[in-house]
């Protein structure tokens, strides 16, 4: 049924050991690349609208009850997360410091938490940058060792015509599109997501100056 | 506490890598699919209709050989072949074949025919046939190839005589050499199939405007009876194939052709009226006229000589 009529199936039958080891490293690079992208589009994506919303609680309430109350509802949001152990940090000290002390044990919490975060939201994604840089290199790899065993081959036949030739060019050159069609995909991956794990960054730098505040303030307010 | 999160990341990881596993199949899958669409749908040769038309006689196509004079056309061609071969053997005596023939040759039968020939309205309404101008163009060009004919005779018996006068010297003096006889005789045959040759061509004239005026007699080549004509024109069209993307490409192309049919039914040759852009289309039309022959033998009326039967090829009408 599937004959040698079929294109891409006569072109990887008839490839060479190392272009059809190429082929299954891009594969392999190209599941991997798509996985991640889809995984991780749906992490940032949900941790993003659930910090956005928990920001637009926490700035209505300004109450450290009450928001943490509410960041249990918000489990995969960067900034809630980051408010939580802060929280729990504060509440550990319970008056058994001074304010500076008490002040410096929950910036090194919050700091502790955001690049835990900062991580986790930031993993796998330098692998995308890896497939959509050397991909093209591998699949690259692929075609000049399959043009350079079809050449081979074409000396042994002592012909140099067009029907002797193309086969074993075409053959190669399916590496160098593999290699294309798994780095496209991962270098725009790479890039939407840089630049959505930015914003996070940004955001959790920015607000947990604010956390540890709205904490002190709090305590003033109670002391006087 | 830390390792818990990262571990039930990876965890939610683990499904989005055979989420992507099954699109990557999914998406060979269907490259597949479509690739084996592609050549199935290439693969599937339609039904081709040919559209049968008689074509007007080419005015610079070789014709069979007619009361209508053996056409203009045909006389010219042989006229050169004769020419061309006097040239290179020039001790060979000049058999007058053309004229001979010409002689032979009946009177058109059914003029009535000619008429209903027209088959195609496409073709027809390309060309209408308009009573006085056809008369023009078969009145105005049939004599001439009659006198350069004659003249072309003429000249090379000419040239015979001059040969044979250089080589024979010696003997002219015997006055009875056999050259010199077989001379004098070509000359009268010359002259006695001249004067019917003009007459011949007179009578011609008023056959063919006759025929196109529906009074009077067909034109020899093109008197095949019609349930030959559509007879052989289905044995062809089964032998016809052509591809579906052909089809779509080469939608309003048209590919005439004119065959002439020996008594036996054996495709004699295969002429190109109009050939269409598509080499392929012009070749699947060869290949089926070569598949069609031998062709049925001729009917009794025409099996003395072979005929021309034109036929225009079109694959409109899959398209639509």
């Amino acid at each position: 049924m599937l004959d040698s009529k079929l294109g891409i199936l006569a072109l990887i039958s008839d490839a060479g050991a190392v272009v059809l080891f190429v082929l299954s490293v891009l594969l392999f690079f190209s599941i991997m690349s798509w996985a991640i992208i889809a995984f991780k589009f749906g992490y940032i994506r949900k941790s993003l609208k659930e910090s956005n919303a928990f920001l637009d609680y926490f700035f209505e309430v300004y109450n450290a009850e009450k928001a943490f109350a509410k960041s249990e509802e918000y489990r995969n949001g960067s900034i809630p997360k980051i408010f939580r152990s802060c929280y729990i940090e504060y509440k550990a000290l319970d008056g058994k410091v001074d304010i500076r002390h008490a002040r410096a044990r929950i910036a090194l919490a919050i700091k502790r938490e955001a690049n835990a975060e900062n991580k986790r939201v930031a993993s796998l994604v330098p692998f995308l940058a890896t497939v959509g840089n050397t991909a093209p290199f591998i699949g690259l790899f692929g075609t000049v060792w399959g043009i350079m065993t079809s050449f081979h081959a074409i000396g042994s036949m002592q012909s140099a015509s067009l029907p002797a030739v193309a086969p074993g060019i075409s053959e190669a050159l399916i590496a160098t599109a593999a290699g294309l069609a798994a780095a496209i995909p991962a270098v725009m991956g790479y890039n939407y997501l840089t630049q959505k794990i930015a914003l996070i960054e940004h955001d959790i730098d920015l607000f947990s100056v604010e956390f540890v505040e709205l904490f002190f303030n709090e305590q003033e307010v109670q002391q006087g | 506490m830390k390792k818990g999160p990262v571990y039930s990341s990876e965890k939610r990881f683990y499904p989005w890598v055979a989420v992507a596993t099954v699109l990557h199949l999914a998406l060979f899958a269907l490259s597949l699919f479509l690739q084996l669409l592609e050549t199935r749908t290439q693969s599937n040769p339609s039904i081709v209709s040919i559209t049968l038309v008689s074509l007007p006689v080419p005015e610079n196509v070789p014709v069979s050989p007619t009361p209508s004079g053996a056409s203009a056309v045909q006389a010219v061609e042989k006229r050169d072949q004769h020419a061309e071969s006097m040239k290179s053997m020039p001790k060979k005596t000049v058999p007058p074949k053309i004229i001979v023939q010409e002689k032979k040759l009946p009177e058109p039968k059914n003029a009535d025919q000619f008429v209903k020939k027209t088959v195609t309205p496409s073709l027809a309404k390309e060309r209408p046939l308009k009573p006085s101008e056809p008369v023009k163009i078969v009145t105005e060009k049939l004599p001439s190839p009659k006198s350069t004919e004659r003249e072309q005779l003429s000249s090379a018996l000419e040239r015979i005589r001059q040969v044979v006068g250089k080589k024979g010297e010696p003997q002219q003096a015997t006055s009875g050499s056999p050259v010199t006889k077989a001379i004098a005789e070509l000359e009268q045959k010359m002259k006695s199939q001249g004067s019917s040759a003009i007459t011949g061509s007179t009578a011609e004239r008023g056959a063919v405007s006759g025929g196109l005026s529906g009074k009077g007699k067909e034109i020899g080549g093109w008197d095949v009876s019609l349930a030959y004509k559509a007879k052989i024109a289905s044995i062809i069209q089964q032998n016809w194939e052509l591809a579906n993307p052909m089809l779509k490409i080469s939608s309003g192309m048209k590919v005439a052709v004119r065959i002439n049919i020996l008594s036996d039914g054996s495709i004699n040759q295969i002429q190109f009226v109009k050939k269409s852009m598509s080499e392929y289309l012009n070749n699947s039309v060869k290949k089926a006229l070569e598949r069609s022959s031998p062709l049925p033998p001729l009917p009794k009326e025409e099996s003395f000589r072979g005929v021309w039967v034109a036929f225009v090829f079109t694959p409109e009408g899959i398209e639509k």
